[in-house]
């Protein structure tokens, strides 16, 4: 089993932009994000989330984590424990100097890991409920 | 496919032995798409009915079809226009319309669409990329069964995901 930095009690809050919105019966709410939402990023860098205890800890909730998105915009809450179970290792990644800054910078991490398996990605999904939806 | 491969999912499915006639058919369905792509399947006869469902997919298919690269703001890949066509007729077949839930379509990264069908009884995904042949993702919830494989490879399980949406209400 991998080994990660971050306790496996945090939860990884992760950016699921409108299109990436399945409906699903079996979860609260009816929506959840599909496995679509859990790749590594485009340009090749690992997938990434921010650690809520970190959110917390400097004052902030969820909702900042999609701070100036559109409407339908969602975050979905990665129980760290999932990801190391998917052979996941979640890395802290503090974010500092950016040219566009967001306030949730300081609690950026970063998922390493092959997730290429389907059975993987969905495993995660299934895991990760939406606790914020922009109105 | 032998009939003994057939009986891969009646022992905990008793609904799919109990309606064999509907099974045969999507078995003879998806048999064209194993012999002749899936591209021949899909230009199967369309019903003709109206569908409100259909019309706003078809619109969002129309959509995800004038993302421009980079529409992740990264370096995601536009949908190509044959892989959208493809997925149009998919979804305009009577395999499709004749289910009671409809799927979700969602574009992924790397150009390719995911028709996406999640119920309490099962989720499907079949996985349409542009460069790859076509794959699924299959999960039986009262099992917990998972099967992730090429549509060619392992047509007895997307068969009996098809049949298993085919009975939901």
């Amino acid at each position: 089993m991998a080994v990660s930095s971050v306790s496996s009690d945090d939860q990884g809050f992760r950016r699921v932009r409108p299109l990436h919105l399945v409906k699903d019966p079996k979860v609260v709410g009816g929506w959840r994000a599909s496995s679509a939402a859990f790749e590594d990023d485009s340009d090749g860098a690992s997938m990434s989330v921010y650690l809520r205890s970190i959110v917390l800890d400097i004052g902030l909730t969820d909702k900042d984590v999609v701070a100036g998105k559109e409407t339908k915009w969602a975050v979905a809450a990665i129980p760290i424990q999932v990801l190391v179970e998917e052979e996941q290792v979640v890395e802290p990644d503090p974010i500092v100097n950016a040219l566009v800054s967001h306030p949730c910078d300081p609690a950026h991490a970063l998922v390493n890991g092959v997730k290429k398996p389907k059975t993987r990605r969905e495993r995660i999904s299934k895991a990760s409920p939406l606790v914020f939806i922009v109105p | 496919m032998g009939e003994d491969q057939m009986t891969y999912a009646l022992p905990t499915w008793p609904s799919v032995a109990s309606t064999l006639s509907g099974d045969k058919v999507f078995r003879r369905e998806w048999a064209n798409v194993f012999s002749s792509g899936f591209e021949r399947y899909i230009h199967e006869p369309e019903i003709s009915v109206p569908d409100d469902w259909l019309g706003s997919a078809l619109l969002h298919l129309k959509e995800l079809g004038s993302l421009v690269p980079g529409w992740d703001e990264a370096s995601a890949l536009s949908i190509a226009p044959s892989l959208v066509e493809t997925v149009s007729s998919f979804i305009s077949s009577k395999l499709v319309l004749e289910l009671r839930s409809k799927p979700d379509i969602v574009p992924t990264f790397e150009g390719g669409l995911l028709i996406e069908w999640h119920t309490e009884a099962i989720d499907l995904i079949i996985d349409m990329r542009p460069s790859d042949e076509p794959s699924f993702y299959f999960c039986d919830n009262e099992t917990g069964e998972e099967v992730e494989a090429y549509l060619a490879e392992c047509p007895d399980a997307v068969t009996s995901a098809f049949a298993k949406l085919s009975h939901e209400r």
